[in-house]
């Protein structure tokens, strides 16, 4: 007892001696962070933008930020930037979806069947173990130059991804959660359906954001095996007849689809698991 | 590998049994046989002169983890057994909200699990558990993970609402004062594999208070008796 006494004897004026309100840290400090990131991306693009001006690097190899920029609004303004953004903007939703809602579906059928997950693991870690983006010109060959290679090539990425995710949202859900289930009477649909399903959730929604990211990255890579119109395609047509500033344009509008598509999924994951957030 | 020997119980309707034994005993397995969980591998169970082949409709089970759902709101976990029996939302709400009343959490209808503390979760399993309206509690450590104090209130709160109506109980524990405090009768376990090495009827008057009662000296020496028969010398 006298020693929890002279404890908090020692620690009190330690206590008082702080300020009342104490500072934020700097791990907290939303402006501060903010105003980092901004300095770091504004520097990077002045150093990129004087190395070109300055000679150092060819104009040849690499267009500085200010005629990205220009070729962008040129880009834009002429319909060009629509016209094959959309194609590539199609052919990734298409490819997303499609891969998603079987993934999804098989995904769950082998997470609930023993006897379907003893059959197809062993196809499933060959399937995702193959680099399935080499399959490109494959694809090409057996779907056309059109937009059905493509989307397909997407899907292939997307459905291995989706499954494999799904299957182990469905194994994650805990013993528990399904042993209170049946024995508060739940039949084994019941069971899936509002047990093992929402449990799921959060294991198929990773697969569903790395899933977003490979459905873009197979379409460009399909486009730019052999495409009519997309943005895999400029980006090859660019970098083929020497116009860096192109390229590097493409690159830009590519990363803002995929941080849309992102956020998209982000926002779709926030609502189906507010139960998370306390 | 044998968890439990040479097991012959009979459990009159009504009655509040408790099982008691070292961990390990197979306690938890006889009470998974009566839950229709695990079946004997020689022998059989009963319920209502019956065999028991699956889970029961008419059993209510708890265990010492919560089991509530973490995506459903309090309310929603305690009408999980009367969703999957089909009964209409209106009415599984309601009774769902009159429960939680019950248990101390008619505030808390709207929480999720993870805003519940401890001791609040397990009550809303409680809570899970009374709402399909059970012929039979099967109870399996459902105050083993909760703090001492918190233990001692949710006990005082099942004895009074089962009190009330009287089902028959089998809760299984290795807390001897838990079992002697709650029960009308004890079941001592041998190790395993397990076997009854005692039945103690405790003929403590009812209704009972719970955390008082633990310095009659009927009630003392009643678990001295029990801590005895589970194999310790003094």
């Amino acid at each position: 007892m006298k020693n929890i006494v002279n404890l908090t004897d020692k620690t009190l004026p330690q206590a008082a001696s702080h300020p009342v309100k104490a500072r934020t840290p700097l791990g907290e400090n939303q402006l501060a962070i903010t105003a980092t990131q901004i300095a770091i991306a504004l520097s990077a693009l002045g150093i990129w933008q004087y190395s070109v001006e300055a000679g150092w690097i060819d104009r040849f190899f690499l267009a500085p930020p200010t005629e990205v920029f220009a070729f962008l609004v040129q880009y834009a303004r002429s319909g060009e930037l629509w016209r094959h953004g959309s194609v590539t903007i199609q052919e990734t939703i298409m490819g997303f979806l499609s891969g998603s809602i079987l993934g999804v579906l098989c995904g769950l059928a082998i997470g609930w069947s023993r006897f379907l997950d003893r059959v197809f693991t062993p196809f499933l870690t060959i399937f995702n173990s193959l680099p399935r983006v080499a399959l490109a010109p494959m694809f090409i060959l057996w779907f056309g130059i059109e937009m059905t290679s493509k989307v397909l090539l997407s899907f292939s990425l997307v459905f291995f991804i989706v499954v494999v995710n799904t299957e182990a949202g469905v194994r994650s859900v805990e013993s528990d959660l399904n042993m209170m289930a049946r024995v508060t009477g739940a039949n084994e649909f019941q069971r899936f359906m509002k047990v093992v399903l929402p449990g799921a959730v959060p294991a198929i929604f990773a697969g569903l954001k790395i899933g977003v990211v490979y459905a873009l990255l197979g379409v460009v890579v399909g486009e730019m095996v052999a495409s009519r119109a997309g943005l895999g395609q400029q980006v090859v047509e660019y970098s083929n007849t020497y116009r860096p500033a192109g390229v590097f344009g493409t690159l830009a509008v590519l990363a803002v689809i995929a941080l849309v598509l992102n956020f998209l999924m982000l926002s779709a994951e926030r609502w189906l698991m507010r139960w998370k957030e306390v | 590998m044998k968890a439990v020997d040479y097991v012959d119980l009979v459990v009159p309707k009504g009655q509040f049994v408790a099982i008691v034994g070292a961990s390990g005993c197979g306690k938890t397995s006889v009470l998974n046989m009566m839950a229709g969980l695990v079946s004997p591998s020689t022998g059989q169970v009963l319920l209502n002169g019956k065999p028991v082949v699956g889970t029961s409709r008419s059993v209510g089970y708890m265990f010492a983890k919560d089991g509530l759902l973490p995506w459903r709101t309090a309310r929603a976990n305690v009408s999980f057994g009367l969703e999957v029996r089909g009964t209409p939302r209106e009415e599984r709400n309601r009774r769902a909200q009159a429960l939680l009343e019950k248990v101390g959490l008619g505030q808390f209808g709207n929480a999720f699990p993870s805003q519940l503390s401890h001791g609040m979760r397990q009550r809303a399993a409680l809570a899970r558990t009374m709402a399909i309206d059970p012929e039979i509690f099967l109870l399996d450590e459902p105050f083993a993970a909760l703090d001492a104090q918190t233990k001692v209130v949710l006990q005082e709160e099942f004895v009074r609402i089962w009190e009330e109506s009287r089902k028959t109980v089998v809760l299984v524990t290795h807390d001897i004062s838990e079992a002697v405090a709650m029960a009308d009768r004890v079941i001592v376990f041998s190790p395993r594999p397990g076997r009854i090495r005692a039945d103690i009827m405790i003929d403590l008057p009812r209704p009972r208070d719970i955390e008082g009662i633990r310095y009659d000296d009927k009630f003392v020496k009643i678990a001295r008796r029990v801590w005895l028969e589970l194999g310790h010398s003094h």
